[in-house]
């Protein structure tokens, strides 16, 4: 097929579902020119500076990074808002596994930061000048997430408020400080996003590739929280919805084998969820082909697809709804509006994808 | 956009299901591999010949955020002087249609311009900032394979790449590159070796040929000798700007649908509460239909000409179905030509675009009316076991 199109270069949002969903990686072309980079100091070096954050949610275990840094001359453990929200539990230690006990927590209005106030000790310190073409390193934890220790890489885009780097942090790594040769801190490893696939980047480096992003330290605007009640209000909503996403993503890719196989599910899904899996399985392992029972088999088929979409659309509403009260930041509210559209998204797609059986 | 990245997650999922063939993908990996390391490297060469890079001309590298009721969108654009004054540059495809735009140089400054003045046939806009130190200057003399430098918000992920070419071709208002830049990157510069602007990162076109290849073709309009006109940007953007978009969106979710419907004739669309009325309506009435043929499911036995009948009329509500879906574009088509014809404030850039997309939107209502008359004229939705 002949085919001559035409497209304007204005980029929309990727929605937060892309990096979800599994994508080959293209491994950085800079890498290989990585060897020599100027970093002359190492993990051992650092991780004093280090910490880890253990956390668990409704059973489900995680572990994240962080790092402590001197800010007007106090020490704070800095890490992502993502990490810390809507956790049951929350422990902070340090590599060698000394316990951390921050005394108050401020949060970014506008990025996934936070600042957790020490009480005492020495920290790393920052600089708020990244070049293109610098040599970094990133410095995750020792801690059971499986975060990389030392990774090393280049600036390869600077914006106002984020950096990328070439060095190949993984999600595990997000919270961690990225150093330059002068062992000062320029920025936070913060998410990946796989660039979505699109005709206009055959061939270029844009192509199935995983780019990383780092959240700048400098002109944050801190806000103090009430953690306590700021937690319970949003961040278990926020935390929950995440969950969800991951959840369905999973039970999506299970049930994409074939609409009539059975959805497996690793690990331990929330109560709702699991009831679903098992009705919905027994529903498939009934399937009938012909005559009268095809038509109640579709009914009940379309019925158990039915329920999942509404799982996701209440949840969906939940979001928008809760973005719309007092006292969130910015960020969150961008987040909380973000999820409730995801959710929307994966109903859209099982909706469609509950239907097309017939 | 939104039905955009449903197709890309269906897609996704679909792939997931397909794990076939790995070997033969690998190697056609190998050879993608191969042939990215060899235009990097190419790329590198460029690079070699600049005496500056993006760290010399980061405070003149603009990332454009846009919102609107449709969700975020980005693009980039430079501060450059033209005719003794300092101007942020852009494309008006990147902030047509926002509510709030946010104009934020790489190195972290936010920008107010004072207003808004538009290119008359070309897709720029140079928005008036007070005089700055950093401005780049403009050239109007782009040279024929001359090595060019693209920064801008690749992807639109916030911050600002360095992408390497050359010229490959020089037309009048506008130049092709070969420099790597794609969606997000609109409205950046394109610098020569002098660190002069030679365009503004435009449009991507592309064509697949018989053999699967597919060109890409990458344009920047130039700066000079054009007309600039200074609008009420707000004015404006209320007359055209969500018009634009609608049309747009519209136009995507054409695509879509006639994706999925294409794929088996009874396939029900998801579309019912899509927020252009023509589509939502149509969208209800088509499964609404879908319901009642699979409501027949269960009739039990019947003769043959029972079948027919059946059959027939299945037939014949499709293809009044792809009647209405396409009287949906042709209707739209012509009331973006009447609207057009009317309006005398539009750019010439403005005014070819609507006119695109009403062609466009006109070649839709062809592939569905050539759907209706060479394939669902023959449909039989029953056949006997």
């Amino acid at each position: 097929m002949n085919m001559n199109r035409l497209h304007y270069l204005k980029m929309t949002s990727a929605g937060a579902l892309l990096s979800a969903l599994n994508q080959q990686a293209f491994s950085d072309e800079e890498s290989d020119s990585d060897s020599d980079t100027g970093i002359d100091f190492t993990y051992e070096d650092i991780k004093d500076h280090l910490a880890v954050i253990e956390a668990s949610v409704k059973g489900r275990k995680s572990s994240a990074c962080g790092f402590i840094l001197m800010m007007d001359d106090q020490p704070y453990l800095i890490t992502n808002q993502h990490s810390i929200l809507g956790m049951d539990r929350l422990k902070f230690v340090s590599p060698a596994g000394r316990s951390i006990k921050p005394r108050k927590i401020e949060l970014s209005t506008t990025s996934d930061i936070a600042r957790l106030a020490l009480s005492e000790g020495d920290g790393l310190r920052a600089n708020s000048d990244p070049a293109m073409g610098d040599a970094v390193a990133v410095f995750g934890n020792n801690g059971e997430g499986g975060a990389k220790h030392e990774i090393h890489g280049k600036i390869n885009g600077v914006g106002a408020d984020i950096i990328e780097v070439t060095a190949e942090f993984d999600e595990e790594n997000s919270g961690a400080p990225v150093l330059n040769k002068n062992r000062e801190v320029i920025a936070m490893a913060s998410y990946t996003r796989d660039s979505r696939g699109h005709i206009m980047k055959k061939g270029t480096r844009f192509e199935g590739r995983t780019r990383r992003f780092c959240h700048r330290l400098h002109h944050v605007k801190w806000q103090p929280v009430n953690w306590k009640k700021f937690n319970a209000t949003f961040g278990m909503a926020y935390q929950e919805s995440r969950l969800m996403i991951d959840d369905m993503v999973q039970v999506l890719n299970s049930w994409a084998d074939g609409p009539l196989d059975t959805v497996r599910f690793d690990g331990r899904p929330d109560k709702t969820l699991a009831d679903w899996i098992e009705t919905h399985n027994e529903i498939v392992s009934q399937a009938v082909d012909i005559g009268r029972g095809r038509r109640e088999f579709y009914a009940a088929y379309s019925e158990s697809a039915e329920k999942l979409v509404t799982l996701c659309e209440g949840q969906s509403r939940e979001m928008v709804m809760l973005s719309e009260q007092r006292g969130l930041t910015d960020f969150l509210v961008d987040e909380l509006d973000s999820l409730g559209a995801t959710l929307e998204h994966l109903a859209d797609v099982i909706n469609r994808y509950g239907s097309s059986t017939y | 956009m939104k039905h955009c990245s449903i197709l890309t997650v269906l897609l996704s999922l679909t792939l997931a299901a397909l794990p076939a063939s790995a070997a033969k993908k690998k190697s056609k990996k190998e050879k993608e591999d191969s042939a990215l390391k060899k235009r990097l490297a190419e790329e590198k060469e460029v690079k070699a010949e600049f005496t500056y890079g993006f760290n010399e001309v980061d405070q003149s590298i603009v990332i454009v955020s846009c919102t609107s009721d449709r969700g975020r969108s980005s693009g980039s654009g430079f501060i450059a002087n033209m005719d003794g004054k300092t101007y942020l540059f852009t494309n008006q495809h990147v902030i047509l249609g926002a509510d709030k735009i946010r104009f934020k140089t790489a190195s972290g400054r936010t920008l107010k311009p004072r207003g808004v003045e538009l290119a008359a046939t070309r897709d720029i806009a140079r928005l008036p900032l007070k005089p700055m130190d950093n401005a780049l200057t403009i050239s109007s003399t782009p040279t024929m394979d001359g090595p060019i430098a693209v920064f801008g918000n690749s992807e639109g992920g916030g911050v600002a790449t360095e992408l390497y070419g050359k010229v490959t071709s020089i037309g009048s208002d506008k130049i092709e590159v070969s420099a790597d830049f794609v969606s997000g990157n609109s409205g950046s510069p394109i610098l020569n070796l002098d660190q002069e602007v030679i365009g503004i990162a435009s449009y991507v076109k592309w064509k697949t040929n018989k053999k699967d290849k597919t060109e890409i073709h990458r344009f920047c309009y130039r700066l000079t000798d054009e007309r600039w006109g200074t609008v009420n940007w707000k004015k404006y953007n209320d007359d055209y700007g969500n018009e634009y978009r609608e049309t747009e969106e519209l136009i995507e979710s054409l695509a879509d649908i006639i994706s999925t419907w294409f794929m088996k004739p009874s396939n029900r669309i998801e579309a019912d509460s899509h927020p252009i009325h023509g589509i939502r309506m149509w969208s209800r009435d088509h499964n609404a239909m879908v319901n009642k043929i699979e409501g027949m499911l269960d009739q039990g036995s019947c003769t043959q000409d029972e079948l027919d009948r059946i059959n027939r009329k299945i037939r014949n509500d499709l293809i009044s179905s792809a009647d209405d879906l396409s009287k949906v574009c042709t209707d739209r088509a012509r009331t973006l030509r009447l609207f057009t014809s009317k309006q005398k404030g539009m750019t010439g850039f403005l005014k070819s675009e609507f006119d695109g997309f009403a062609e466009r939107l006109d070649k839709i209502a062809g592939g569905i009316d050539a759907y209706s008359n060479n394939y669902l004229v023959k449909f039989n939705y029953f056949h006997f076991k």
